[in-house]
């Protein structure tokens, strides 16, 4: 077990580094920031001191040296646009984009464990056919569209949510359920495919031919089989949701690292775009480092596996 | 064991015919199956694969795949019709009075519960134990089903241990609670020869000792006859002869009874000149041929065998063939 974490964290450690150089080079091809961080008229004269200032008629690769040793100190960079260190800007915008992937992934799960389960229990059913129709709305339905229709009908219409802004509980319901659809619609697929998976299995009809109640076959025999991929997807989710949540963060004015990665990449504002990212990519490698701990303690069968 | 306790029906199967549908056709995989079982004996059931026998199982436990199910018929347990009795009805037979061991102890053991786990939540449930008790009875089982180290096995995950250990275990969770019945569909199918008459002797031990009967279900009819005191042969989902074994191996009546009694190479012989195997397929259920079932693979078959079905009552020695009543004087009222 232990060597199997440490593997793990390796890999992690192997992958981040690469996600950082990648992102250095990407953000590079935007174009030139010194266009938006100048008045039109200005001279060339004053566009290399900029340029200077900020670093960026340095030789690439040393610009990309200075960048990764920053980075190692847990240094970010400065947003040229905000001109404050990006792991501020980050530090203040991350709790609301946590919170709010937190309730809807919450959400996601609070509805789609229970209409996945029943649905594999209960094929052809009404509850089957109530979670068919979820999957599909969540996942074909864009989220601009849910979102427009929940402030229309919430806040327009009947005033019961407010349509934007933070604060309070009532404004996290909207923005979380817009947030939330699509993950709930997927994983209400993934919890009744694996668990359908999980029911055909041999070991099922053996513990039946136990007599056990059909409770504890569902939820004691199936469920942990199907627990792996549903928490693989889960972390997945949650991780889309927390680093990109542009379009909800937009529609609800909600302040989160999503609004604040589209203003960044407008600005040009390469350190706070490469901030995002990098902290964004971070929080993916890490949810699926503790995902794959998880799984080994779920299932017994993968620490042998891996090491073979 | 008396005579009397011998002689009294634990269950009695009559005229059970299960369908299943598949690709918008439902066509029937059991055709009518009568048996019956006494108390303390052991009834083999031997066929080629889909002749019906593990439906025949899975019927009596109610375990059907969800395409299939019962027609008609009945399924006597103890005088109580089980064949149509609701889940909460069947809560106490299955698991409890009859027991059940399949044939891949690869897969029927679940990969993420502990031995301990999946050996006493039968007994916690149906006997109400309390865990230590039922853990303690567990020990005792493995130790029964000769498993080494018992104490070490509980903790374990079914992938730590061997198929041959597996399939011990299994047969322990199958008799935990001291079932009446067990059903044994191919228990040895799967496992390594020399682990297969492991197991067979552990079965014959085990259910000699609790006067369990017992339905030992084979494709084998050389392992059926070692074990079992009676054999159906079942044919394209019906019995096609029943008789005790000594009788079956020695007077086999059935023409497919005899070509499976060739089809089993003499080892003992100098050469293998015995070995015959049967010629063709069985038939696929719902694609019958006219008459009887058998008559495409029968070197006997005449005229009637392509034009009509012989059938057959259960009584002790039956057979259902045209041509048995040439060969047998008592045979004549098997004929239907």
């Amino acid at each position: 077990m232990k060597r199997y974490i440490a593997f793990r964290v390796l890999q992690s450690a192997v992958s981040l580094v690469v996600v950082a150089v990648v992102v250095f080079f990407l953000s590079r091809i935007s174009g030139d920031p010194i266009d938006t961080m100048l008045p039109v008229e200005a001279t060339a004269a004053e566009r290399e001191i900029l340029r200077q200032q900020l670093g960026l008629d340095r030789n690439i690769l040393s610009q990309l040296g200075t960048f990764l040793a920053n980075l190692a100190q847990g240094d970010l960079g400065r947003s040229f646009r905000y001109n404050q260190p990006v792991a501020d800007l980050l530090l203040e915008r991350a709790p609301n984009s946590l919170l709010l992937a937190f309730v809807a992934i919450f959400i996601a799960l609070v509805v789609g464990l229970p209409v996945g389960i029943m649905a594999a229990r209960w094929p052809g059913s009404i509850i089957d056919r109530i979670g068919r129709t979820l999957a599909v709305s969540g996942q074909s339905i864009p989220t601009f569209v849910v979102g427009v229709i929940l402030v229309l009908v919430f806040s327009v219409q009947f005033r019961i949510f407010p349509s934007g802004g933070t604060g309070s509980f009532s404004h996290l319901v909207l923005p979380a359920i817009t947030l939330g659809w699509f993950s709930t619609a997927a994983i209400t697929r993934m919890a009744r495919s694996s668990m359908l998976e999980a029911l055909n299995s041999n070991y099922i009809t053996v513990a039946r031919a136990k007599g056990l109640p059909e409770w504890t076959i569902v939820m004691r025999y199936a469920f942990p089989n199907a627990l792996t991929t549903i928490m693989s997807l889960t972390a997945l989710q949650f991780v889309l949701l927390a680093s990109g949540a542009v379009i909800t963060e937009a529609i609800f004015d909600w302040p989160g690292i999503g609004l604040l990665m589209v203003q960044g990449a407008f600005a040009r504002d390469y350190a706070l775009v490469q901030g995002v990212v990098i902290v964004a990519a971070f929080t993916a490698i890490l949810v699926n480092l503790l995902t794959d701990i998880l799984y080994a303690v779920v299932d017994p069968r993968i620490v042998l596996t891996r090491r073979s | 064991m008396t005579t009397e306790s011998m002689s009294r029906p634990l269950i009695e199967v009559d005229r059970l015919y299960t369908e299943i549908s598949a690709g918008g056709r439902t066509f029937d995989v059991l055709r009518g199956v009568s048996f019956h079982l006494n108390v303390g004996e052991r009834l083999g059931i031997v066929g080629e694969s889909g002749s019906g026998k593990s439906m025949t199982a899975l019927s009596i436990m109610r375990l059907l795949p969800r395409a299939a199910s019962i027609r008609s018929g009945r399924i006597l347990f103890n005088g109580q019709d089980i064949s149509s009795i609701s889940a909460q009805d069947l809560a106490p037979i299955r698991g409890s009075a009859i027991g059940m061991v399949f044939q891949d102890p690869m897969t029927s053991l679940n990969p993420l519960l502990k031995i301990e786990r999946q050996l006493t939540d039968g007994m916690e449930y149906h006997r109400g134990l309390t865990h230590a008790d039922a853990r303690r009875r567990a020990l005792e089982l493995l130790e029964r089903v000769k498993v080494p180290r018992a104490a070490q096995v509980l903790a374990s995950y079914p992938h730590q241990l061997s198929g041959g250990m597996r399939q011990r275990v299994a047969i322990a969770m199958a008799l935990s609670c001291r079932p009446k019945l067990l059903i044994a569909d191919e228990p040895t199918t799967a496992l390594d020869v020399t682990v297969q008459a492991e197991v067979i002797a552990l079965l014959q031990e085990l259910t000699a000792q609790e006067e369990t009967s017992v339905i030992f279900i084979s494709h084998s009819l050389d392992l059926v006859a070692e074990y079992c005191d009676r054999v159906c042969v079942m044919y394209a989902g019906r019995i096609v002869e029943s008789a005790s074994t000594g009788q079956l191996v020695q007077t086999p009546r059935h023409p497919y009874t005899n070509d499976l009694i060739d089809a089993v190479p003499d080892i003992d012989a100098e050469q293998i000149t015995r070995f015959r195997a049967i010629g063709g397929q069985p038939p696929q259920p719902g694609a019958l041929p006219n008459g009887c079932p058998y008559h495409p693979r029968c070197a006997r078959a005449e005229g009637i065998c392509r034009e009509r079905e012989p059938l057959m009552e259960d009584s002790g020695r039956a057979v259902a063939c045209w041509f048995s009543n040439h060969s047998s004087k008592e045979a004549g009222n098997n004929v239907g």
